[in-house]
């Protein structure tokens, strides 16, 4: 360690590297419910403590207290984390799946009744009219249905959600808003 | 990453490192900038034509005071390092509870000479100022200096420099302003001491912790 400190950095790799397998085996210890991903996090955690706190080590004092009191605080801060994220976890066994329901898989959403669907465009203002058949019937996107019209996007924007939403009430959707 | 990856990079990214002094010496070099601090408004004062009736008034509190500086920063400065004794955490507590005895005898001799314990007869905004802003310069003073350790138990460190810190910025108060009985000075005092220490101590939790040191390394 003193080599470390002086900056012998093979020094300080062959240290970390000897104490590592002894940290794994006090983590592993005292937190076995964790997993191998969680453990080897957890060592990381302390390695990285120690490498921060280099110069707190007093190189007249034995090595191993200095080391492992700076795993016992460790720990104890990943056993607070632990309990808060899991404290707001809720632990669900039997998520159900939309994609798994019989009706999902059942129905068919078809296009609908098209004359219907063209009669109600028609009727629609002339801006929105213009706003759907660019935006929605010929694909354009904002930026070219811009250039073609010279309306603004946002105006385009807001001519389309009006237009959706009367055609919604033309034809006796429900809405998303409803 | 792999470990084995991460202990490389630690090694690339170090340095020769010098090791902190003890945390006595530390706490030597704050007090010495909080002593500078407590001459240079007390000076101020005095040269501004002010009485300094309240120095040497009342030898025991305000000794108490400078003890409870000095132990409350040597254990702040002890709490950043690792598998230093923790018993001298403690140990600011005797020469606190010395102010407090001494304040509430204060008190006592109060209603025994003058009658009456004195509620209410002053108003100490000036100390509350004086001692908000002197103590939350010398508290960030010491939190600065904190911050080069390991942050073990940050509230407790944070906590501790608050107490040496207010130590200094009351007894600056007293000296530099005397009051009629010692309620005031248990009362305005104390009261400002606890909220500004409470707050402050919440503030440094955050200022002195690990993830401020590993996201350097990061």
């Amino acid at each position: 360690m003193r080599a470390a400190q002086a900056g012998d950095a093979d020094a300080y790799r062959a240290l970390l590297t000897a104490v590592t397998p002894r940290i794994r085996r006090i983590v592993r210890a005292r937190r076995g419910f964790l997993d191998v991903a969680d453990t080897e996090d957890l060592v990381q955690d302390v390695l990285l403590s120690v490498h921060s706190v280099l110069a707190t080590y007093d190189p007249s004092r034995p090595f191993m207290p200095w080391l492992l009191a700076i795993v016992r605080n460790r720990l104890a801060d990943a056993a607070r984390r632990y309990g808060r994220k899991h404290a707001h976890e809720l632990q669900v066994d039997d998520l159900q799946v939309t994609f798994g329901e019989t009706v999902t898989n059942t129905l068919y959403e078809g296009p609908g009744d098209l004359e219907a669907l063209s009669h109600a465009i028609r009727a629609l203002p002339a801006g929105q009219r213009q706003a759907i058949e660019l935006l929605k019937l010929q694909e354009m996107s904002l930026k070219e249905a811009s250039v073609a019209t010279g309306t603004s996007v946002s105006a385009l924007k807001v001519a389309t959600h009006r237009a959706i939403v009367s055609l919604r009430r033309i034809l006796g959707v429900a809405s998303d808003e409803d | 990453m792999k470990t084995e990856d991460l202990i490389e990079r630690l090694g690339n990214d170090l340095g020769p490192v010098k090791p902190l002094a003890a945390p006595w010496r530390r706490a030597a070099g704050w007090l010495a900038c909080a002593a500078a601090y407590l001459c240079g408004v007390v000076l101020f004062a005095w040269a501004r034509g002010r009485s300094l009736d309240g120095a040497g008034a009342n030898i025991l509190q305000q000794g108490a005071l400078i003890v409870t500086a000095a132990s409350a920063s040597v254990a702040a400065f002890a709490s950043v390092v690792p598998a230093a004794d923790r018993r001298v955490l403690g140990v600011p507590l005797v020469p606190g509870m010395l102010v407090m005895a001494s304040l509430l005898w204060g008190c006592i001799v109060d209603v025994r000479l003058q009658g009456t314990l004195g509620i209410g007869r002053e108003t100490d905004w000036p100390c509350v100022a004086s001692i908000s802003l002197g103590g939350t310069l010398l508290w960030a003073l010491g939190v600065a200096m904190l911050r080069r350790g390991a942050p073990l138990t940050p509230l407790i460190s944070s906590l501790l420099a608050g107490v040496a810190a207010f130590s200094v910025a009351n007894l600056e108060a007293c000296v530099s302003r005397s009051h009629a009985f010692t309620i005031t000075v248990l009362l305005w005092h104390g009261v400002t001491t606890a909220l500004v220490v409470a707050v402050l101590a919440y503030v440094g939790r955050g200022l002195i912790a690990w993830r401020t040191l590993e996201t350097r390394l990061k």
